[in-house]
């Protein structure tokens, strides 16, 4: 039964992804102007014959069709391209750049989950009370504040007021260590961390106050267990099933959103790439990259609902 | 209960905030601390006496950092963290298109064959002197001994000559070696080499002083691993690749060998290390220098001078560096569009450019010159003359114009007697330059007489559409916001941006096969082509300035731009910082690009 579903769900998601990749490179080949002016400098468009060579190398007189199979066959090889403007291997930008990515996407959920817990709990534990309205204030703040504006914050009082942290830069662990990377990645990754963790501290929120209405739950408090135990071992366990889903499902979603944290804060990053692959009209960049990120986002979603499926039975047999 | 989880909460915090402030103490490599100095030598460079060192001539009302003589006392060791405005596409100098950010890293690592100085002449660098032929169609250059590459490989005449044939096919210098009309290099020994050129050209050094034809590279290594040179670019300049980690940091060392000295004979350069960090916000590079995290920036933007300028006053411990070139910023129009065909629409919209309330717009009161022509008042090419003939702001002046084509029965545009005309002003999505924009636009619109329609389009996209399409490159463009001019020599700008603009003009007027998809403007005059080819047929100043005297009048009666300020750049750095502004040439005069790329071999940190 499973193994049908993830069979069904796996053709579902070569469809999408066939899709995106489509998507993808409609998109960009939509952009306006000739590759060939985003290759050659202007100094050197006055040479034609250097022009059609260089189309001609490039296969770029091939209808859009052709062009793109041959690249979504190359991609399904592990060959994205080579950029046109650097001459870097697509698949190289992107195996350089993900760990950074990864990371900040990867602290952003884990500081997003340990903060998002206790107050999703602690809120539904006390709700209406001082610290709920509280929290209920800070999230509909977290929300409301963009990523990148929170970073530039944070750059100025971190960096500037206090002199605590570096505004820019990476610390590669391979490099430098642990510490010394988290010194980097800390506050890129918290302003990364504010909208998930708003949505999660909400999502726990309702869910908990729903289980602490449960039979089981008033059964616990009438034997006289302690708080705490009764939060931890008998409402959150149940309540986490959504917020598990939805952290996953950011975790691909976040990779996507550190585009322009990763600017904000000079990161090396995918995001960083992209940009300067869109503000160069670096084609076969812009076409990797866009896939990557896409084909990440599906793969994590698709890992979600089989996730799901194995947990809940109750979906198995829907 | 409560206060257990406001405890955890906050110990939380508390324990990723102080890991992450007081971790890692190698990171701390580029904090300022490290720049005092090993102290194992010191250098006086106060220039002797004897030595005369010159800066370009300052302007009444300018704004520069004036070049200065170092008077502290340098020292060896310390390391700069440099913040740039965006990562070079590459550091291949016959192939990658190099902006501002890639000039310095590349000006580390490479040396060129001859230097600009302060005052826009050509000084000696890897070259000790030259000389041309009577016609100017043979350079020949005498070079400085004992050069080597960082692999270790001498620097000789047939380094020059190994270069050119990758040169000639260089997405980067091809076109340059094009321009210069350069068809031949030969080494006529180790330390002479000679350049022999299709036609005469009387600035040919100035294209020496360009990365893409003057940059020294090892052929031999270039040719071995092509792609792979622009992670580890092999020159002969000051400092030597270490790591190029791309969009995070680059890392240049101290080059052993450099074969430069300063004044007193102290081998360059002075600084360990270098390290290149791209950060493309604007706020957050300033901020970088103002915490420390970085030593020195550069900018582009007049908006960043204005901040820092006030973080100045506010008491931050930094050195302004302040460039005022001959780029000068505005809009052009595009004569295959019309009625921007008719000489009236254009001098008529050039008249209600508010010029002062557009500096305004783009927060260059005070921090950039409004410009009126190619040349910034400081260089010696300016000319009052041309100043005084640019339609300057009169609006009414302007509005006449306007009035007088739109009731011209025989108006360019096809439409109606009376009728408005539609002007498309189009720029990139710049937040200031939007704001200029509505100045402008306000302006044209209030006449009545004037349908502006603003589009911004990204930067890729927006020089595209002024370039067109190969093979005319006839361009969409209307009126077009736009960059013009160098601190370098006049004719490498406008000798090829005054060619044909299409090979039928070029049949036309009988020059067959020469064109330039960089006439922007898609106007050509054979008069003006003829002044500009006379330009370089002699080398007598008084006739040059004569001539591009004349080919700028042409242009502010003919195709006049709607100048906004000349680009202020700038260079920020931290105090102790020295020998960024006022390095010298090997011949004792000051050096300079005009332009916020330091010259780092000179560098140090001030005790």
């Amino acid at each position: 039964m499973l193994g049908k579903v993830i069979a069904i769900r796996s053709v579902r998601l070569i469809a999408t992804l066939f899709a995106v990749s489509l998507l993808t490179f409609l998109m960009v080949e939509q952009l306006p102007g000739d590759p060939i002016l985003a290759i050659l400098p202007p100094e050197a468009l006055d040479d034609l014959e250097n022009i059609e060579r260089i189309r001609k190398e490039l296969r770029l007189d091939d209808p859009v069709l052709t062009r793109y199979f041959r690249w979504v066959g190359d991609a399904l090889q592990g060959d994205l391209g080579k950029s046109y403007i650097t001459d870097q291997p697509v698949s190289d930008a992107i195996r350089d750049r993900i760990p950074v990515t990864m990371e900040l996407a990867f602290l952003a959920t884990l500081l997003a989950a340990a903060l998002a817990i206790p107050i999703g709990a602690f809120s539904a534990y006390r709700e209406g009370g001082y610290f709920d309205r509280a929290m209920s204030g800070f999230t509909t703040a977290a929300l409301s504040i963009p990523g990148f504006l929170a970073g530039i914050f944070f750059i100025w009082l971190f960096t500037l007021k206090f002199n605590w942290l570096p505004s820019t830069g990476w610390n590669r662990i391979t490099d430098k260590g642990l510490l010394a990377n988290l010194k980097t990645a800390i506050l890129p990754s918290s302003a990364l961390a504010l909208a998930p963790l708003a949505i999660n501290a909400r999502l726990i929120r309702a869910d908990m106050i729903g289980t602490l209405k449960e039979d089981y739950v008033l059964s616990a408090k009438a034997k006289g267990l302690r708080d705490r135990y009764i939060l931890m071992r008998h409402a959150l366990r149940p309540s986490s099933l959504t917020a598990i889903t939805v952290f996953a499902l950011q975790l691909g979603g976040l990779i996507g959103g550190t585009v322009v944290i990763e600017t904000v804060f000079a990161l090396p990053g995918l995001g960083t790439r992209l940009i300067s692959g869109i503000y160069q009209r670096d084609v076969m960049m812009i076409q990797g990259i866009t896939l990557f990120i896409a084909t990440v986002y599906v793969v994590v979603n698709a890992l979600v609902d089989v996730f799901y499926l194995v947990l809940d039975p109750r979906i198995r047999r829907q | 209960m409560k206060s257990s989880w406001l405890k955890i909460i906050a110990s939380f915090f508390a324990i990723a905030l102080i890991a992450a402030a007081c971790g890692g103490s190698d990171s701390d490599s580029g904090s300022s601390d490290t720049a005092s100095s090993s102290d194992t030598e010191t250098a006086t460079t106060e220039a002797a006496e004897e030595e005369v060192i010159e800066s370009g001539t300052e302007a009444e009302g300018d704004v520069d950092t004036e070049v200065e003589e170092i008077v502290e006392e340098s020292s060896y060791g310390g390391d700069v963290i440099i913040g740039l405005e965006a990562e070079a596409t590459g550091l291949r100098p016959w192939e990658d298109a190099c902006s501002a950010p890639c000039l310095t890293m590349v000006g580390a690592v490479f040396d060129t064959v001859v230097m600009l100085r302060t005052d826009g002449t050509i000084g000696p660098w890897l070259a000790t002197d030259w000389s041309s032929n009577e016609d100017f169609t043979e350079w020949t250059f005498n070079l400085v001994e004992g050069v080597t590459f960082h692999n270790g490989k001498p620097f000789t005449a047939q380094t020059l000559v190994d270069m050119f044939p990758m040169q000639q096919v260089g997405a980067a210098a091809g076109g340059i070696v094009t321009a210069a009309g350069l068809a031949e290099v030969v080494a006529v020994d180790d330390t002479t080499v000679k350049y022999v050129l299709g036609s005469s050209h009387s600035a040919f050094p100035s294209f020496l002083v360009q990365t893409p034809l003057g940059a020294a590279f090892d052929a031999e290594a270039a040719t071995a691993d092509f792609d792979g040179y622009s992670m580890n670019p092999i020159g002969t300049g000051a400092f030597m690749m270490d790591k190029r980690d791309l969009d995070n940091e680059t890392i240049v060392v101290r080059n052993p060998n450099y074969w430069m000295n300063d004044q007193d004979g102290n081998q360059l350069p002075y600084l360990d290390s270098v390290t290149f960090r791209p950060i493309p916000d604007e706020g957050t590079r300033l901020d970088s220098l103002l915490s420390g995290t970085t030593h020195a920036m550069q900018t582009l933007r007049q908006g960043t001078i204005r901040d820092a300028r006030s973080s100045k006053e506010d008491g931050a411990d930094i050195v302004l560096l302040e460039f005022q070139g001959n780029n000068v910023g505005g809009g052009m129009y595009n004569l295959n569009n019309p009625p921007l065909d008719d000489v009236r629409v254009r001098t008529g919209l050039t008249h209600m450019n508010n010029q002062d309330a557009v500096i305004e717009s783009l927060g260059g009161t005070g921090i950039s010159l409004p410009g009126s022509q190619w040349f910034s008042p400081d260089s010696a090419w300016y000319s009052e003359k041309v100043a005084a003939a640019w339609p300057a702001y009169n609006y009414d002046a302007g509005k006449g114009l306007i009035y007088d084509y739109i009731n011209d029965p025989d108006r360019s545009d096809g439409r109606a007697v009376g009728e408005n005309i539609e002007v498309e002003l189009s720029c990139p999505p710049d937040p200031t330059l939007i704001a200029a924009m509505q100045v402008i636009e306000q302006l044209w619109s209030s006449t009545g007489m004037i349908d502006v329609n603003m589009t911004n389009y990204d930067q890729q996209t927006h020089i595209g559409y002024a370039l067109g399409a190969p093979p005319d490159f006839m361009g969409s463009h209307g009126a077009h916001c736009w960059r013009w001019s160098s601190n370098n020599d006049p004719s490498t700008e406008l000798n090829r941006q005054m060619a044909p603009h299409t090979l039928g003009v070029a049949a036309a007027y009988g020059l067959d096969g020469i064109f330039t998809p960089t006439n922007f403007f898609n106007w050509f005059d054979i008069e003006v082509f003829g002044w500009l080819v006379a330009a370089i047929g002699t080398d007598n100043f008084e006739e040059r300035y004569a001539l591009y005297e004349m080919v700028m009048m042409r242009i502010a009666r003919d195709v006049p731009m709607w100048y906004s300020g000349h680009t202020a750049t700038m260079l920020a750095t931290e105090s102790n910082l020295a020998g960024v502004n006022g390095w010298v040439l090997p011949d004792g005069t000051f050096g300079g690009q005009g332009w916020s790329t330091p010259q780092l071999n000179q560098a140090f940190w001030a005790n």
